[in-house]
Order: C-alpha cells, then sequence, then structure tokens
C-alpha cells in the first residue's frame, strides 16, 4: 500500500566511494526536487449497477494532498461531479465513458465520495492520493486517447516541469482484469459486472515528452479510453516566463512605409502555491532600437497593439484579468530604456500556465537605409505591486 | 523609393525574376522561427510572503536579512546571473525595474546578493541569502526595488537567421524579478501632482501626454478622466483611464490615446481627474496640436528619417554589375574555347 514513488531511493549496501559521493551530493548547496509521493488508494464499484457509485476516501488522507479520482460508467450519460472535486477531462467512447477529477484533501474530508450516475448504470472507480503535489495548478498536461478494441494505448503527454508524476488511466467497456505497463505502479484496477478502471503511475523526471504506455485487458475485444495526467511537484512551483520565439522579417520599402507584424509567444507559468498563490503578477517590455550597428531606425516605430492569452494545462486555469490598454508603445533606444507593463494578471487570477503573445507592430519607415537590423526585446516577468 | 529591397532593381531574365518574387514574398512574411529551448530561471522567497514579494521594514541604519531561492525550470542546465535594480514608474504607470546598466540609488543599492550568479541542472534550486542595509537618513515611506535573474549572456537564445542583407532579426531576453519593498517607518503621505500635457508622437496612434507625478512616499494606484475641449468649446475627447502601481517620487508622460475623430491641428485645453487613495485632484491644461505633430503621427516619416544610404545601394550595385561581366567574361572564355580549331 505504501509503496511510495520515492521509495526507490533507498540505498542499499553500496561501495564507500559511491555512499561519499552521494553524501556530497546531498551536502551540495543546489537543490534536487522533492518527489511527489504516493498515499493511499481505494476503489469502488456498483456490481450490475445503480444511480451513484461510492468510492471511500484513501486512508492516510491529510489536508494539501491531492486526490485524483477516476470513474468509468456504462452508457455516454454524463456523470455528477461530488462537492469539491474538480474534472479533470470526461470522454465517451461507444457506450463507455470515463472521468477523471482531482480534489485538493481540506482539514475535514468525508469517509466517502459519491458519483450520481443519472440512472442506473454499472460503473467502476477508484481514488490515488498523493502527497507533494502542487496545491494551486496540480495538473501539468493532460492527453487522452479512445479505441474499439484491444489493449489501450495510454499517449505521450508533454510536460512543463520537472519532477511530474505522470498518471495512465485506462478505462474498459467490460469486467475484466487489467495488467497495467511494466514500467508503472499500479495503483488501481477494479472492476464493475460491465466495465474496469485502471489507473497506475510513473515518474517525469525531466519536462518534455513522456513515454507511451499500454493497459493490457484480459478481455480485448471491448471500447477503452485512457488519459494521461501530469501531476506538478509542490517543490517547482514558481513564476516564470520563457519563450522560444526569434522573430524575424523582411520590408519591401518600394511601396511607401511598412507596417509589419511579429508575435512573441511566452509561456507564462504561476503556479506558486501557499500564501503566495493567486498574487497576480506583471509582464514588462523594453527594447533597443532597430540598428544594422551603424544606421538606427526612430524609437517609437514599436507598437504592441494586442495580447492574447491562452491556458495551456488542460485548461485547469484562472485566467488572468488583465488591465492593460492597447495600443501601447515600446519603449526603445540605443540602450534599452525604462520599460512598460505590457500585460498582467490582477490578484487572484492568472494562476496556471499561459500561453501569452504580444502582438508588436513596426511601422518601418520607407526611406531607411538597406542593411540587416536587430532589436532585442528584453520582457520580464515579476512579482512585485 | 530605396527601400531595403533596393539592390535588387537589376534587369533579370523572366525566370529569375519570378524567383526572385517568390523569395521576396516569402521573405517579407514575418516568422517566429524557434530556438532550442534552454534554461528557465526564476525567483521565489524562501519563506513563504502574503504577497509573493519582500516586504521588510527597515529603520535607517538597520539591516535586514533575506534569502531568495533561484530555480532553474528550465529544460537543461545553465547559469544565470543576480543583481538588484531600482524601480521606477512605467510611462503606462506600474511599477517596472531598472535595467542593470542604471545607476542604484535606492533599494537596489542597499540590497547585497551573497551571490552574483548561479548555476543549476533542471530542476534545481538554490537558496541565496542577502541583506538590505537601510542608510542613515533615509526618508520615511515605501522605496521599491527588485532582484533580477538574467540568463547569462552565453547562454541566451540566438535571433533567428533571417536573410541578410534585408531583413529585421528581434533577440528576445527574458528576465525574472522579485520585488523587494522597505518601508521606513515615519510619516506617510500620498500625493501626486499634474504638471501638463502634450502631444504624443508615437506613429499611427494619436494621444496625449498627461504629465503625471507621485510626489508622495508611498505606492499609490488611483483612476483618472482626461476631457478635451476645443478653442471653440466643443468637446473633443472624453477618456477614464487607470492608473496602476506609481512608485514614489517618480513622474510620467502618461499616454492618453485619441478615440474616435483625430484631433486637427489647433489650440485645445484639457481638464485631467485623478483619484487616489481617497484624495481627488483635478487640473487644467491648455495644449496645442501642430500640424507638424499630426503628420509624425499620420503622415509620411520623411521628416523624421536619416537620409539614404547611397552608399549601400551604389555598393551592392556595383556587387551585380562586377558579377554580370565575370559571368559574361567566363562565357566569352567559354565560346571562345569551344569555336578554337583544335
Amino acid at each position: 500500500m505504501f509503496s511510495g514513488v520515492a521509495s526507490g531511493r533507498s540505498i542499499p549496501r553500496l561501495p564507500i566511494a559511491t555512499v561519499g559521493a552521494a553524501l556530497y551530493l546531498a551536502l551540495i548547496p543546489a537543490m534536487a526536487h522533492a518527489a511527489i509521493g504516493f498515499v493511499g488508494a481505494t476503489t469502488g464499484e456498483n456490481g450490475s449497477g445503480s444511480a451513484s457509485l461510492s468510492i471511500a476516501k484513501p486512508a492516510g488522507v491529510v489536508e494539501g494532498g491531492v486526490m485524483v479520482a477516476t470513474v468509468t460508467a456504462a452508457g455516454t450519460g454524463s456523470v455528477t461531479t461530488p462537492s469539491g472535486w474538480t474534472v479533470v477531462k470526461t470522454l465517451t467512447q461507444g457506450s463507455l465513458r470515463q472521468a477523471t477529477y482531482y480534489k485538493v484533501a481540506g482539514s475535514s474530508e468525508p469517509a466517502s465520495y459519491s458519483w450520481s450516475l443519472g440512472s442506473s448504470r454499472a460503473a467502476s472507480g477508484g481514488i490515488a492520493d498523493y502527497s507533494g503535489v502542487n496545491q494551486t495548478v496540480p495538473v501539468d498536461a493532460i492527453v487522452s486517447a479512445g479505441g474499439e478494441s484491444g489493449n489501450a494505448a495510454i499517449p505521450s503527454a508533454t510536460t512543463s516541469a520537472s519532477s511530474d508524476l505522470v498518471l495512465a488511466v485506462a478505462s474498459f467497456a467490460t469486467g475484466t482484469t487489467v495488467t497495467s505497463d511494466p514500467s508503472t505502479t499500479e495503483r488501481v484496477d477494479v472492476k464493475s459486472s460491465s466495465n474496469t478502471s485502471n489507473l497506475a503511475d510513473f515518474v517525469q523526471a525531466t519536462a518534455g515528452a513522456t513515454a507511451a504506455k499500454t493497459a493490457t485487458p484480459a478481455v480485448s475485444s471491448s471500447a477503452w479510453i485512457a488519459q494521461t495526467i501530469a501531476l506538478r511537484d509542490a517543490s517547482q512551483a514558481t513564476l516564470s516566463a520563457t519563450t522560444t520565439a526569434a522573430p524575424s522579417f523582411s520590408a519591401n520599402l518600394n511601396s511607401g512605409d511598412q507596417a509589419k507584424t511579429f508575435t512573441v509567444p511566452l509561456t507564462v507559468s504561476d503556479t506558486r502555491t501557499g500564501v503566495g498563490s493567486g498574487l497576480g503578477w506583471n509582464t514588462t517590455i523594453t527594447s533597443t532600437q532597430f540598428s544594422t550597428g551603424t544606421k538606427t531606425l526612430p524609437t517609437s516605430i514599436s507598437t504592441v497593439t494586442a495580447v492574447s492569452s491562452a491556458c495551456l494545462n488542460g485548461g485547469l486555469c484562472t485566467n488572468p484579468t488583465n488591465v492593460v490598454t492597447y495600443p501601447l508603445a515600446v519603449p526603445a533606444g540605443a540602450t534599452a530604456p525604462t520599460a512598460v507593463k505590457f500585460y498582467s494578471a490582477a490578484a487572484a487570477t492568472g494562476k496556471g500556465v499561459f500561453t501569452v503573445t504580444p502582438t508588436v507592430s513596426v511601422a518601418v519607415p520607407q526611406n531607411s537605409f538597406t542593411g540587416t537590423y536587430t532589436s532585442t526585446l528584453t520582457i520580464s516577468v515579476v512579482s512585485g505591486p | 523609393m530605396r527601400g531595403i529591397l533596393a539592390g535588387r532593381r537589376k534587369p533579370l531574365g523572366r525566370a529569375t525574376a519570378l524567383a526572385a518574387l517568390a523569395a521576396a514574398l516569402i521573405a517579407s512574411a514575418p516568422t517566429a522561427s524557434a530556438s532550442a529551448d534552454g534554461p528557465t530561471f526564476a525567483l521565489k522567497p524562501v519563506s513563504p510572503t502574503e504577497t509573493g514579494y519582500f516586504i521588510f521594514k527597515g529603520q535607517p541604519g538597520q539591516t535586514v536579512k533575506g534569502a531568495v531561492r533561484v530555480l532553474n525550470v528550465g529544460t537543461v542546465a545553465g547559469r544565470t546571473s543576480l543583481y538588484a535594480v531600482d524601480a521606477t514608474t512605467g510611462q503606462t504607470s506600474g511599477a517596472v525595474y531598472r535595467s542593470r546598466r542604471d545607476p542604484r540609488r535606492d533599494v537596489g543599492a542597499w540590497i547585497k546578493l551573497s551571490k552574483g550568479s548561479v548555476s543549476l541542472a533542471p530542476g534545481q534550486s538554490r537558496v541565496v541569502p542577502f541583506s538590505v542595509q537601510v542608510p542613515a537618513g533615509t526618508s520615511a515611506g515605501q522605496h521599491l526595488g527588485g532582484i533580477v535573474a538574467q540568463r547569462s549572456a552565453g547562454k541566451s537564445k540566438p535571433a533567428s537567421s533571417g536573410k541578410e542583407g534585408n531583413g529585421f532579426k528581434v533577440r528576445i531576453q527574458e528576465l525574472s524579478v522579485l520585488a523587494v519593498q522597505v518601508n521606513v517607518p515615519g510619516a506617510e503621505h500620498a500625493e501626486m501632482d499634474l504638471t501638463g500635457i502634450k502631444a504624443g508622437s508615437q506613429p499611427g496612434h494619436q494621444s496625449v501626454l498627461l504629465g503625471i507625478g507621485n510626489t508622495g512616499n508611498v505606492l499609490v494606484k488611483g483612476r483618472g478622466t482626461l476631457r478635451i475641449v476645443s478653442k471653440g468649446g466643443h468637446v473633443a475627447q472624453r477618456s477614464s483611464f487607470g492608473l496602476d502601481t506609481f512608485v514614489p517620487s517618480t513622474h510620467i508622460d502618461f499616454p492618453v490615446y485619441i478615440q474616435g475623430k483625430a484631433l486637427t491641428p489647433g489650440r485645445y485645453r484639457g481638464t485631467v481627474s485623478i483619484s487616489y487613495r481617497g484624495h481627488d485632484l483635478t487640473r487644467t491644461f491648455p495644449f496645442t496640436i501642430t500640424a507638424a505633430q499630426t503628420a509624425q503621427v499620420f503622415g509620411t516619416q520623411a521628416a523624421q528619417q536619416t537620409p539614404i544610404d547611397s552608399s549601400s545601394s551604389d555598393q551592392t550595385l556595383v556587387y551585380l554589375l562586377a558579377a554580370v561581366a565575370l559571368l559574361s567574361l567566363g562565357a566569352a572564355f567559354y565560346f571562345w574555347r569551344q569555336r578554337r580549331p583544335a
């Protein structure tokens, strides 16, 4: 039951040199992450069917822990979310519904949770409880897949943070036993008369694409649904911004002044937890004026005309409330002058991972010198008043 | 007509011309090519704070201590510089943070970080202690600065390779800033000032600039309105605006963009009203929109352009002519060899 994710770190009988090296690594100031830990799991099923599915609270749940539930129900009808739970994703395939949820445990939790099925339907499900999960933005990534028969192909997800715990969730439209992928640790495997729920997990140490997994049912002739849900490590909670953009453009000036635009998609992540969560953030911009090295363009030619924002972590964001108005002149000079705020998230907003994309218009004067012009945009993400 | 592509205007064969046109069209499309992922650094207080940033209470002459956690939340290892800066008010209001090169006179000068740079693997973090030494004689009120994490230059992402000779490239530099506010005990007073109105000059967007200052000693936010009346008494503009965090002892020319019909050249009176921390302030200022200013915003920018770099265009032409001459010589030599009796 308590074969937690972190348990594999114990070091039995190692040579002295190895122990010394381990001690050295443990003592250097740079800290590696703290892992998400498995606390416990429970399952529930309602036999040949009833109007609800009850699943007990796992043992060991404490305030701040994150519970993840998977529910599989016969038929495609909806499933009512219990109070306090948040839907991660709900899907149908053939005559099967799969829904996943999370809940950050409060100081007092009931002994069990009930999912209303609307009518008498066979259902199965389970709850897995984890410690060390980011309570503000628990989910880093979600992807799903489905099929009419065969094994459940649990798809690759792309995580954005280090040391995620990845859940491989599978549902089958038959009551069977399921073998989780051998590279995962099975936490839930339960069946009703006509469907099966399976949940396993594995650690994704570094951000990037997870390996695809397979859940293998004993009876493989039924429809299946799979979800990959990456849980975010609380120790990685922070406010950050990054971009891979390196915009470039050309302008034909033979027909007069040119208004060219480019975008700078930024990934802004506000996953701060505890008292520091939901405080909002600001982004600021400044620039060096376009220059060939010897010739420069005017300092007033760049303007932010719009900024868009989109949630990246499966829609599980609190969208930013932005008060900046546009157009907004981008400061420019031989050295970058004082910045201006170009997008902000008011307090209690902007929680999650977003693509924030400013569109910058550049009014290139007709009578400019020939040459290759460069400019450096300095973009800051700020936690401050 | 001597634009960036001017060097191409040599007579060309049809196929060559079509290819050049296609290339030019492709080149003129803005792109935002991606470069490899790099380290991404973030900062957070070691001990959680109710604001998400540092707020210290510091008497003049006192030194207070703090610690910041530096994280690499990117996908590869890297090194980040750490430094402290002063805050000021951005032109559109809101607290912004000065650059590393700017002189530090306030909180940025008071912060002493125990490390100036940190190297971290992905997912790693490191605690960097720092002290804030409030100078003797510091005035009462709220002082603002910040700690900045800036990826070391050697690891910065390169701009994409545009078409040499006729392109625009934009390099992006990312900073992470964690504010440090120092409250020096004493009488606090919130006071704003309005100092005037003048025409803005941003191409394509007519605006007026409102002179607004924070002459008090605390951070303030507020709201405001602007009403512009022409010399004939016609109300030409009504606008409302928000004022984001205004840092004490700072002054900005706050832009208000003209909505609807543009202001024609002439004399106007603008009445500005701002509300902040329970205070209201209203002032009326005369201002003038000149024909030159209107042309600068809406017309050609010839007036502010630098002269044409004829030498550059001429050089390109010379190179082209030289290339054609070389090709012609080569072709002539080839045909001469072909016709030469064995």
